[in-house]
């Protein structure tokens, strides 16, 4: 287990140091000239040139530049965002809760009732339960989802008027940050909860469809291969009765599968918000990104691209960790 | 027998838009650009006669172009995007992959390290990056969307040459004299491709998805090309007044993606009949 521990931490701090190389490289391989290209056409001063080439750190050697690019960031220093004017990192922190409260108000629906429709299914493979649940999960599975959302809100917001088109409270209300969690500062602050709520509803719900459907889809896979197996039988033959096989000796040796993708899942639940974050004006880390990306703000872009993949693959960490809890067998090894 | 239908229902679809696609200069009605003036946002099979403009079977968009014809010439540059992504992560793949499962040893070792990297980058983001390096239109889609599925494509060719490489047959071409060019091309090759077909499939309809997602952010095809992502993204802002314009694109979209992953899927089956028992 020691030695697993080290060989994990060793290959994270090589994804690390790969990542940094990757997103320091964002604003060296940009054709032309960077800086020339923030200017924009019409030019500028050549003192005001060199000082933003200075800003960005462009003037010195390569390799300096990519070690101070790696110090700042280790000490905190994420950059200045060239359209905002403020630290990279408040800009982050600002938007962060946000996300962090759509992707786990998603989650906190998705996860569950992909896991039950899974077994579900699986339980009673071959009917027609079985065949709509993967239907569904199916076309899920296909589903361009900012589309999806587009249809939602144009049946939900506009035609029935239930919940708000964009946003994520309405503008009266204007809860103080104590968690950064809408749905917890207002209860704190006594007003705007519903409001907060119904702004979250529907893209939550478009967050979590694709969740849904893979968590559902291989929990299904998954626990019938286990089903097929002989100490399955053996446990039949015994007179068990198929729901304590099914919870206390199938689950738990399906769920490695179902645990891997969970991990990938959250990780890409963090720009998968992406999507849903443009689609619905949230204004999370996703849509932050988009917006610097068609700015050129690349200050925002090279450690925002180093901050979200840290994140995704320290998620990925802790999931492959899990497997020893949830599996014994792995533990020993 | 279930599967098999939707194999073959998948399959006829698929065929139906890729003919689509090649005829579109054919069998659009309209110009995909031409603005027809006074005719914005016609409701579907409306707006005949009215200063010499055609009906629009599928009404018209903001600017008063036919969405039929947008959509038909949408299905020809979604296609191209994903077969040439595809092509591109396919010939790049399947050559590293190639190369780290017959050779193995360090240079294995780093660019399945650079493979991995890529991997833990959720796809839209690494899509978005790469963008933001070359820059946003529809040839850089091309590319975003390719780098996003070449870890698969090294992935899978390394797993089966590594596989095979070992298997007598192989040692019988070596010792019969074949070439390093001869063993991988003839004797390796034509074991190896089943599973890439797979995941070529697999890997259009993730593409086109991912190009459409770039679309729509404004950060793929730009308007005016007719292309499902964008036109998705132009008809947001007419929600209230025109909803053709925002259920059909996406109708093409779903209906493409949906018949490439079961067709994929039904490949999958035919070709491995050891995965039919798992899924």
């Amino acid at each position: 287990m020691k030695i697993w521990l080290i060989k994990r931490l060793g290959l994270f701090l090589i994804t690390a140091i790969g990542m940094s190389i990757l997103s320091f490289l964002v604003l060296r391989l940009v054709p032309g000239d960077p800086v020339q290209l923030l200017i924009g056409e019409r030019g500028a001063a050549p003192e005001i040139y060199a000082k933003l080439r200075q800003n960005l750190g462009l003037d010195r050697p390569l390799l300096e530049q990519y070690f101070l690019f790696v110090k700042n960031f280790l000490s905190g220093d994420l950059g200045i965002s060239i359209v905002s004017q403020r630290p990279v990192w408040q800009e982050f922190m600002d938007r962060f809760p946000a996300t962090l409260e759509l992707s786990a108000f998603s989650l906190l629906w998705s996860l569950p009732l992909g896991l039950c429709l899974g077994i579900l299914a699986a339980f009673k493979n071959g009917t027609w339960l079985d065949t709509s649940t993967m239907s569904i999960s199916l076309v899920g599975y296909s589903m361009p989802i900012f589309w999806w959302g587009l249809i939602l809100i144009m049946i939900f917001s506009v035609r029935l008027g239930w919940t708000p088109v964009s946003g994520r409270i309405a503008l009266m209300y204007d809860p103080a940050t104590v968690t950064g969690f809408y749905l917890i500062d207002t209860l704190i602050s006594g007003e705007g909860f519903r409001s907060a709520l119904v702004h979250l509803i529907l893209p939550a719900f478009v967050l979590g469809t694709i969740p849904l459907a893979t968590v559902s889809r291989i929990t299904r896979s998954s626990l019938i291969e286990v089903l097929g197996e002989e100490y399955i039988k053996a446990l039949k033959a015994r007179g068990f009765s198929s729901k304590y096989i099914l919870f206390v000796h199938a689950l738990r040796n399906a769920f490695i599968p179902i645990l891997t993708t969970i991990g990938v899942l959250v990780g890409s639940l963090l720009t998968g918000a992406i999507l849903t974050e443009t689609l619905f004006s949230w204004p999370g880390i996703g849509r932050w990104f988009v917006q610097s990306v068609t700015s050129r703000d690349y200050p925002v872009v090279q450690s925002g691209i180093l901050l979200l993949g840290l994140m995704i693959t320290f998620i990925n960490l802790i999931v492959d960790s899990l497997y020893g809890v949830v599996n014994p067998r792995l533990r020993a090894r | 027998m279930k599967q098999k239908a939707l194999f073959y229902i998948s399959g006829f679809v698929i065929a139906v838009v890729v003919l689509v696609a090649i005829a579109a200069p054919l069998i659009a009605p309209q110009d995909p650009y031409q603005v027809f003036e006074g005719q914005l946002m016609v409701a579907p099979l409306s707006g005949a006669g009215v200063n010499g403009a055609p009906t629009f079977i599928l009404g018209s968009d903001d600017l008063g172009r036919d969405l039929l014809s947008r959509l038909i010439y949408g299905a020809q540059n979604s296609l191209m995007i994903g077969a040439l992504s595809t092509l591109f992560s396919l010939l790049i793949g399947g050559l590293l992959g190639l190369v780290c499962g017959y050779w193995g040893g360090s240079v294995d070792f780093v660019i399945m390290r650079l493979m991995d990297l890529l991997l833990s980058i959720p796809s839209t983001l690494l899509a978005i990056l790469v963008v933001a390096i070359l820059g946003p239109s529809l040839t850089n889609t091309i590319i975003a969307v390719g780098v996003v599925s070449l870890p698969f494509f090294v992935r899978v060719t390394r797993a089966q040459v590594m596989n095979e490489k070992v298997k007598d047959y192989v040692q019988a071409s070596r010792t019969m004299g074949g070439g390093l060019v001869h063993v991988l091309s003839w004797t390796l090759f034509p074991n190896v491709w089943p599973p890439l077909l797979v995941q070529a499939t697999l890997s259009v309809s993730d593409g086109i998805l991912n190009a459409a997602a770039l679309g729509f952010l404004g950060l793929g095809a730009q308007p005016p090309t007719p292309e499902w992502g964008v036109m998705l993204s132009d008809g947001r802002s007419f929600l209230e007044s025109a909803w053709w314009l925002v259920t059909l694109p996406g109708i093409c979209l779903l209906a493409t993606v949906l018949c490439l992953n079961l067709f994929g899927d039904g490949l999958r089956d035919l070709l491995d009949p050891k995965a039919r028992k798992a899924r």
